[in-house]
């Protein structure tokens, strides 16, 4: 009789299809996002005014002595099968340390691979912006070069975005979700590395956990603010305010989009 | 109306561009062969990688990308981790939907493992007859000999001497590139060459050159190492001196070398000299098996006190585009020894036993030339002509004196003798061969020709002096004699060989070989005996012989091979007629006698697998009478000893069926051979012994008709890598099983006899840094002897137990350390256990820059216990030998080892 009982259990739960690796659901994954002062900090600072520019060799040394090169923040990406959300882990360096430059700062994106939108709620200049608009459709390109990234086996792909912005992203096919850091998508997994390289902007995994599936994905609250704004809208608006403080340089836009 | 047609007809139009191609495929695993769910497939533009669609296959593998334009160029990616990626071309033709069917993915670990499986693999591989070893990327400490890197190949032993054994078998020829290099002794070539300059070392069996030229096989098989040098590795000048001296209580020891080497291209030149009192007579100890004639007063069998000198030269060349090669050496060396043994034999016989004690010394001396060349030519486009010499002159002298008893098994006295003995000799032999082969257009069309010819002569004077006195188991002496011999003994040879073979295909799968040999011996002896002290001059004609014998034999051979697959077959055989002609010029008698010659054969080799062989074969041939047989000399009869003839002996015939089993595992490195076979000799030709009671024998060669002689023997080896303790262990044992008959004073005397060995050996090495082997052997002797009611059986055990460690304490200092355990354990006859125990250690440190010059301390025989000791049993004889070897020394001698290796020119 018991024998019965385990050739049933046994005919019930085999599976005559392969699977030897196991795909995760649902994870979270910690993103690393590095972005190189030394390049970037003459650009900003440039026309803005707040630092002569007749003492700008002098701040920059300064600047290099007194601060890390690097501006490192993580992030989290909790991912479901088909929706991501993507919000900052921990403190966020102090966006132009001590400039007094209250930045636009990321809080939060919730994105829905399905229908292909998102939701974002963003911080800027003590404003709080709700944005609900549709994906950016990315052409990528596939290459041959393979990297690992948190463990993962991760090819790499290329793409230009906003026409002319050079992003390089890797992706592993071992996590089903198609999202990624950021407003990144579109590739046959998960991102687990983007750069932009003329920008000095990167984010890489560097840890990954998988979550319970009866762990229940948090609604962000903003989803229920009844006004959104678009992306381009948003875009605008920031512009504007970067224009009156002399901050509209390239690689601004460029952040803000982000 | 019409423009409701033209609107259809434009709409056909778009066809040409229709958005429904589909393409559809099954994702499965190369191995396992069962669907990859949730595999990733993403669809690009051929033209630009840009990805248009991507998805997972579904539970069943399937995946479908629909709604895809034709006449386009797609590339598809499908991976799944932990599985190679694959990326496939797809190119839509015309309205064509894609089904791509089952598309396999390779796991990677999979592939892991036969990357290393084969990059293993590539280190030892068997390919048909041949098992070859990569040792290109084998590092051993600087100065490494090519003996140093057999040592640790696994499936090849290498013992003390030199002599190398490869699954169990005797490497008889090593060769270099494939030409022949100091051909004489293989361990000119191990000894003399560097480990780095070897590539890849190939072991197979080579067929006696007189089955390839007949195409007939004939059994003879050899295995034969070739050494494959390195392309950068074998241009250059190498060589090494070695000189060194010690302290002994025997004597003292020296021992000189020197070689040096010019390799450039296709063409070596090689010198050696070496002179030493240590027992190496060569490089190692040789076994002169080829060339010359036996020169007895050069070989050293391990007794007595040695000196040896030598020179050898050699030089090969291939040139014209390897159309025309040379190969030739030339050896002279120049030896002495003397010692002393004491023997102690017992012989069963029905009328009892009888034992002898003998003490004898000796004194051996002698030189000799040898020089062998091949010159090889193509001739037009598949002919080779051969041409080759050998020509060797030695002489030499020897002496001995001794003293022996004979008593019965009362321990009676029988008789007592001295004697005197001295020999001079000389020996000239001259061969020379001519070999014309031709390949035909037609594949397996060849016909090749032969001519041989073969001259020797000896002669030699011995002075044999002995006194008898004979008791005859009586207390007083009855009698004496003494018989004082000056024999000159004059021996020449002529041999002359023709053949001419044709083979040809019949179809695929067989073929055949036709061939004809004749030979003609003719023997010319002149040996006489005079009594030394009577001097009417008259020849002793009861001990001379003056013979004229000689032999004309012609066979055919015919025989049919089959090879399909995996079997191949041979069947066939010789037959021909032996015609012996014998001429004795003292009693004015002329004999002649004809003998029927019929040598059947059959074989089929069955190839298991790529690297498994199996095969049975037979081999029956008539065994004549020789010359000896049929009228033994005269000349040989000594103080107790008579022969006499016997023209009407038959003859015999020997079957011999064996069964082989060679097999080498790639993947665990193991080594498998088994060899069975079972000889038996129908009417074998036996010495007939009548003893009287004083002892002296009355010898014949009979026929012994309707008694078949039996053997059976079985050999088999086995070595195999232990992973987890890196050692490669080796077992091999070995039997003999037979029935042998004689007659004894009339009766018949059956003798059984059994010997079984079995072996292990541990090894385990690690490159420059230690190699340790151990290993033991039993051997169990049974005789047993049935004659009439009496049965005798003498049975003893002998234990091996041997190890070897060498350590490398760094890359410029090494030590030795070899000790040998050796028990024969006692009998019936023999009362004692024998035990010995031998311990050699040294150990070296070399100076400057690649180990250029080395220091060695040597110690040899430390415990001094080598004390030369044997103990044979035969059909009716059991006798231990006692004599004096060499013992206990110590040695220092400096080694200078140079090498320029210059680069190839491209």
């Amino acid at each position: 009789m018991i024998r019965l009982f385990f050739i049933v259990i046994f005919l019930v739960t085999y599976d005559s299809s392969f699977s030897q690796y196991h795909f995760v659901e649902r994870g979270r994954i910690i993103y690393e996002r590095k972005i190189n002062t030394h390049a970037i900090l003459p650009e900003v600072i440039g026309e803005s005014g707040i630092v002569l520019k007749e003492d700008f060799p002098t701040f920059f040394q300064k600047y290099k002595v007194d601060h890390p090169q690097f501006w490192i923040d993580s992030f989290q990406l909790i991912f479901d099968h088909d929706s991501t959300l993507y919000k900052p882990a921990g403190f966020i360096s102090p966006f132009l340390h001590g400039i007094g430059v209250p930045m636009a700062d990321k809080n939060q994106v919730l994105t829905d691979l399905s229908s292909f939108h998102f939701v974002a709620e963003k911080n800027a200049y003590n404003e709080q912006k709700v944005i609900r608009d549709t994906l950016n459709k990315i052409r990528w390109k596939l290459t041959d070069e393979i990297r690992e990234i948190a463990g993962f086996e991760c090819r790499r792909a290329n793409a230009l975005i906003n026409d002319s912005i050079y992003i390089v992203a890797f992706y592993t096919d071992a996590i089903k979700t198609k999202g990624g850091p950021e407003l990144f998508n579109g590739l046959p997994g998960m991102i687990l590395g983007v750069a932009i390289p003329h920008y000095h902007i990167s984010y890489f995994a560097t840890r990954f956990e998988a979550l319970s599936k009866t762990e229940k994905m948090t609604f962000p609250n903003f989803l229920f603010q009844k006004r959104k704004i678009r992306q381009i809208d948003y875009f605008n608006e920031m512009l504007d305010y970067l224009r009156e403080r002399n901050l509209d340089n390239p690689w601004m836009k460029v952040f803000i989009r982000l | 109306m019409k423009n409701y047609l033209l609107l259809l007809l434009l709409f056909n139009c778009f066809n040409a561009f229709s958005q429904d191609i589909t393409i559809r495929g099954v994702i499965n695993d190369s191995a396992l062969k069962m669907n990859i769910h949730n595999a990733s497939v993403v669809l690009l533009n051929a033209k630009d990688s840009i990805i248009l669609s991507d998805l997972r296959a579904s539970s069943n593998g399937v995946f479908v990308f629909s709604g895809l334009y034709n006449n386009q160029n797609y590339i598809l990616l499908i991976s799944y981790p932990g599985y190679l990626s694959l990326a496939k071309q797809i190119t839509i033709g015309q309205n064509n939907n894609v089904d791509l069917g089952s598309i396999f993915l390779t796991s990677k670990e999979v592939l892991l493992k036969e990357v290393v499986v084969k990059s293993s693999i590539r280190s030892i591989q068997l390919r048909g007859d041949t098992l070859q070893y990569n040792t290109s990327e084998i590092k051993l400490p600087p100065n490494a000999s090519v003996e140093d890197l057999l040592k640790i190949l696994p499936g090849l032993q290498v013992d003390p001497n030199g002599k190398i054994s490869a699954q169990g078998k005797k490497v008889k020829k090593v060769l270099v590139d494939g030409e022949e290099f100091f051909s004489d002794d293989p361990v000119f070539v191990t000894r003399n060459l560097r480990s780095e300059m070897v590539a890849k070392v190939q072991v197979y069996d080579k067929k006696s050159d007189a089955a390839l030229f007949t195409g007939i096989d004939d059994g003879i098989k050899d295995k034969v190492i070739n050494l494959q040098l390195k392309q950068d590795k074998s241009n250059g000048v190498f060589g090494k001196v070695e000189a060194g001296i010690g302290l002994g209580h025997q004597f003292t020891p020296y021992n000189t070398q020197a070689m040096l080497n010019s390799f450039k291209g296709k063409r070596k030149t090689s010198g050696y000299m070496a002179s030493n009192n240590i027992g190496q007579s060569g490089l190692g100890t040789t076994e002169k098996n080829q060339l010359g004639v036996k020169n007895d007063m050069e070989q050293y069998d391990g007794k007595g006190l040695p000196q040896f000198s030598m020179i050898g030269l050699h030089f090969d060349n291939k040139w014209n585009k390897d159309r025309n090669s040379f190969n030739g050496d030339y050896y002279y060396s120049i030896s002495n020894v003397s010692g002393f043994d004491s023997t102690f034999t017992n012989t069963i016989l029905p009328i009892g036993a009888i034992k002898r004690f003998a003490n004898t010394d000796f004194q051996k001396e002698g030189f000799s030339h040898k020089m062998n060349f091949a010159y090889k030519q193509q001739v037009g486009t598949r002919g080779t002509i051969t041409f080759s010499n050998t020509a060797s002159y030695n002489k030499g002298t020897s002496s001995q004196q001794s003293a022996s008893s004979d008593l019965n098994g009362n321990e009676q006295f029988l008789n007592r003798t001295n004697n005197q003995t001295s020999v001079n000799g000389e020996g000239r032999r001259i061969q020379t061969a001519f070999l014309f082969q031709q390949k035909f257009k037609q594949p397996g069309r060849t016909i090749s020709f032969s001519i041989e010819q073969q001259s020797t002569s000896s002669n030699e004077q011995q002075t044999n002096i002995t006194a008898t006195e004979f008791f005859n188991g009586k207390p007083l002496l009855d009698s004496t004699r003494n018989l004082d011999l000056f024999k000159g003994k004059d021996q020449t040879l002529q041999n002359f060989k023709i053949g001419l073979s044709f083979s040809n295909k019949i179809n695929n799968a067989f073929s055949f070989i036709l061939s004809v040999n004749s030979a003609y011996d003719v023997v010319n002896d002149h040996n006489l005996s005079n009594r030394i002290f009577n001097p009417t001059g008259a020849i002793d004609s009861l001990f001379s012989t003056i013979r004229n014998d000689s032999r004309k034999i012609f066979l055919g051979n015919l025989s049919f091979n089959f090879v399909k697959n995996k079997v191949s077959a041979s069947l066939g055989s010789g037959s021909g007629t032996n015609r012996i002609f014998i001429n004795n010029l003292i009693q004015k008698k002329e004999f002649e006698r004809s003998f029927s010659v019929w040598k059947p054969f059959g074989r089929v080799q069955y190839s298991i697998s790529d690297n498994t062989n199996f095969e049975i074969s037979y081999r029956g041939t008539t065994v004549a009478p020789s010359f000896q047989e049929l009228s033994p000399h005269a000349f040989n009869n000594a103080q107790l000893v008579t022969f006499s003839d016997n023209l009407s002996i038959n003859n015999a015939f020997s079957n011999k069926v064996s069964l082989t089993y060679e097999s080498f595992r790639s993947l665990t490195k193991s080594f498998t051979g088994l060899v069975v076979s079972h000889t038996s000799t129908k009417n074998p030709i036996k010495l007939l012994s009548n003893i009287n009671t004083s002892g002296a024998y009355f010898l014949q060669y009979v026929n012994m008709t309707g008694y078949s002689d039996q053997e059976l023997e079985l050999t088999g080896f086995y070595s195999k890598p232990i992973p987890s303790l890196k050692i490669q262990a080796t077992i091999d044992l070995s039997g003999k099983s037979g029935k042998n008959f004689s007659f004894i004073n009339g009766s018949l005397n059956k003798l059984i006899y059994n010997i079984a060995s079995t072996g292990v050996l541990l090894s385990k090495n690690k490159s420059g840094k230690y190699e340790i082997q151990l290993g033991g052997t039993i051997y169990y002797d049974v005789n047993s002897l049935n004659e009439g009611l009496k049965n005798i059986r003498n049975n003893f055990v002998t234990y091996k137990l041997k190890s070897a460690i060498d350590l490398y304490l760094s890359s410029s200092f090494q030590m030795h350390c070899d000790a040998e355990f050796f028990r024969q354990g006692k009998n019936n006859i023999f009362t004692d256990n024998f035990d010995r125990m031998v311990w050699n250690a040294w150990i070296s440190k070399s100076l400057l820059k690649n180990n250029l010059i080395t220091v060695k301390l040597a110690a040899n025989d430390i415990l001094n216990s080598n004390t030369g000791f044997s103990r044979i049993a035969t059909s009716t004889i059991f006798s231990e030998n006692r004599y004096l070897a060499i013992r206990r020394y110590f040695m220092l001698s400096a080694i200078w080892n140079f090498t320029k290796y210059n680069p190839v020119k491209q």
